[in-house]
């Protein structure tokens, strides 16, 4: 079942130069994916692909300069780019779960992670603080904090990396929500702790059903954790479809690449390697954004976007036909 | 020949009770022409190993040697000649970096400061320098605001090789850079190594970058060094026990290799409060009452392979996933 569908999604960032002109980078150039219940997507891509822009821009957490200027994203029915604030502020942390790479930064300093977690629910449902604390407990202890009760009288500087990790990813699902967005969860943690982190999230998307995105640049987390993987480039998606497809036989010759950067596949002086800068988001090219690192490039590749076709696993390249790499 | 080496070195912060043991008891050594890495997580330690080699810190025991000079003990002033032997390749290029100057002043800068060239033959010798590192000519003439960080690093390494030194520390030179930026900085390395005949000190977290680029390895644990070797058998077969989950927690990038995985619970405890005998301990699956009571030797688990585990002597170190 699709929980999430985007589509067609454009980000502008306007700002005016030192001359007073108004300036316009194309920072996101129709992104669409989905999101399948009881499935985690990894998005994909280097710094600067519009990964984390995706998901600020869809649950509405954009601020200006920075702004939707078409597209759709239907959740539950719903297109979210088209609900006020008070409404989508309904829907975040209550039907939306978020996690952000910095589990320090998404705790209130000032208040017991138990209140933290009795906050959340009575946001968005009445319920008294006795059992809120109660759920709170149960929580806790299922993203596998021992020690729960007692550790909801803990302030958040009482607790390690990885803990408070646990403990944003314990208010994120508390409300039950359909999806759950987490933006590199483990990127901030030492990598015994992020698998723990890492089956945790898993665990918990298909004992409860629910879609998750997980935004990672590392093609380790999406191999290992991910069902579906969609690649982003300078701001578009250019390859999507299961993971396990993808990464055996990619393409997109942006994802051959990114994949032969992987400490797995790389050989000393071999290509191909991403390179050169990335294309003038100021300046949109026609044709294929990906054209100036393309080993591939021809004339067509000057004038016509690439489309995406229908199959599973599809790429927006014009050299990708049926099925066929590259 | 022995390019650097360190002698039951330890660094001590602060005072106790809160003194923090950041090293305890390390001893390694590197060779010219060799790359050593250091692995291991946050708090291990493997920063301030780096450091202590270049005696960028004064180390509070045992003894630190480079070109076969006990420098321990030496006061800044009478290091500095030796600076230019001895450079380092910080992780973030844009802090490392004066933000006002060229990248040719950059370049140019640690000549100025190491060797007596003339004007004329210090530029030639900076844009042979950006040659070695694959920089352009016109890039020369561009601030670092100008560049982007693979180009950044790529200056960091040229100012590193400028002065042809015998030892480069190079902490975490990879890891702020995008996974094909990376690439590129990896192939320059290994072009250097092999031109310049350097030791290089690799410190990384990264256990995929470490097998690519590392002939030996040790691994770092609350400052001690719980397994050191040859890069393929330490990777191969581990023989600590942490070492045994650190490689089964790399995620490797090949769908469906997925090994069997052992779990670690818990994180590395305070550095403030740690255990004594083995670190380890509070972590490890096959922790025994001996292992709490005195620190583990570092024993022969191949050649020029050792580990501290206890369990090694019984052949019962191996952690069953």
């Amino acid at each position: 079942m699709t929980l999430l569908s985007v589509r067609g999604l454009h980000t502008h960032f306007v700002t005016r130069d030192a001359l007073d002109q108004v300036r316009t980078a194309h920072v996101l150039n129709g992104v669409s994916f989905n999101v399948q219940a009881g499935r985690i997507l990894g998005l994909v891509g280097e710094s600067g692909a519009g990964k984390s822009l995706t998901m600020t821009s869809v649950l509405g957490l954009l601020r200006p300069p920075a702004r939707v200027v078409a597209g759709e994203a239907l959740f539950q029915g719903r297109d979210l780019l088209r609900l006020s604030q008070s409404e989508m502020a309904r829907l975040r942390g209550n039907r939306i779960g978020f996690v952000v790479q910095s589990p320090k930064a998404s705790l209130d300093p000032l208040a017991r992670i138990g209140e933290q977690l009795v906050r959340v629910q009575r946001a968005h449902r009445s319920i008294s603080r006795r059992a809120g604390q109660e759920r709170a407990e149960a929580m806790l202890a299922a993203v596998g904090i021992p020690d729960a009760r007692r550790r909801l009288r803990a302030w958040p500087h009482e607790f390690s990396g990885g803990m408070a990790q646990r403990a944003v990813i314990a208010m994120a699902l508390i409300n039950e929500p359909e999806l759950l967005v987490a933006d590199e969860p483990t990127t901030a943690l030492d990598v015994t702790v992020q698998a723990q982190i890492l089956d945790l999230l898993a665990a918990q998307v298909r004992e409860r059903g629910i879609g998750a995105i997980l935004i990672t640049h590392d093609l380790g987390v999406v191999a290992q954790y991910c069902d579906d993987i969609a690649v982003m480039f300078a701001g578009s998606v250019v390859e999507h479809g299961r993971t396990a497809a993808v990464l055996t036989r990619p393409m997109h010759p942006c994802t051959q690449a990114l994949l032969a950067s992987t400490p797995e596949r790389f050989h000393f002086g071999t290509g191909p390697r991403l390179a050169g800068p990335p294309p003038d988001l100021f300046n949109l090219p026609k044709g294929c954004l990906y054209r100036e690192r393309c080993p591939r490039a021809e004339a067509v590749c000057q004038d016509v976007p690439p489309m995406f076709g229908d199959a599973a696993q599809s790429a927006a390249c014009h050299f990708v036909t049926a099925g066929a790499c590259v | 020949m022995i390019a650097a080496e360190v002698c039951d070195l330890g660094m001590r912060f602060g005072r106790p009770p809160a003194a923090i043991h950041a090293l305890d008891g390390v001893s390694l050594r590197v060779h010219r022409g060799q790359v050593l890495g250091l692995v291991g997580e946050s708090g291990s330690g493997k920063s301030t190993l780096g450091r202590c080699l270049l005696r960028l810190l004064r180390p509070t025991s045992g003894s630190v040697m480079v070109d076969g000079q006990e420098i321990t003990d030496w006061p800044e002033r009478r290091l500095r000649p030796l600076r230019a032997n001895m450079t380092m390749v910080f992780q973030d290029p844009w802090s490392a970096l004066n933000p006002r100057m060229s990248i040719r002043r950059l370049i140019e800068e640690p000549l100025k400061l190491h060797r007596p060239l003339s004007a004329p033959t210090r530029r030639t010798e900076a844009e042979r320098l950006a040659e070695l590192v694959h920089l352009s000519r016109a890039q020369l003439d561009r601030t670092p605001s100008e560049l982007s960080g693979g180009q950044l690093q790529r200056v960091c390494i040229a100012r590193a090789v400028a002065t042809k030194p015998t030892l480069i520390v190079l902490d975490e030179p990879t890891s702020s850079l995008d996974l094909s930026v990376r690439a590129g900085i990896l192939d320059l390395l290994h072009e250097i190594r092999t031109q310049t005949g350097a030791a290089m000190v690799f410190i990384t977290h990264d256990l995929a970058t470490m097998r690519l680029i590392a002939d030996r390895v040790a691994v770092l644990y609350l400052g001690q060094v719980l397994e050191e070797g040859p890069v393929a058998d330490v990777m191969g077969a581990p023989a600590h026990p942490y070492t045994q989950a650190l490689l089964s927690a790399h995620l490797s990038a090949e769908p469906g290799v997925r090994p069997d995985r052992i779990r670690l619970t818990g994180e590395i405890p305070s550095p403030v409060n740690r255990p004594s005998g083995c670190p380890f301990q509070t972590r490890c699956p096959l922790v025994e009452p001996r292992c709490r009571s005195a620190r583990p030797p570092m024993l022969d688990a191949g050649p020029a392979h050792r580990a501290a585990c206890v369990r090694i002597a019984e052949a019962a170190n191996r952690i069953a996933a």
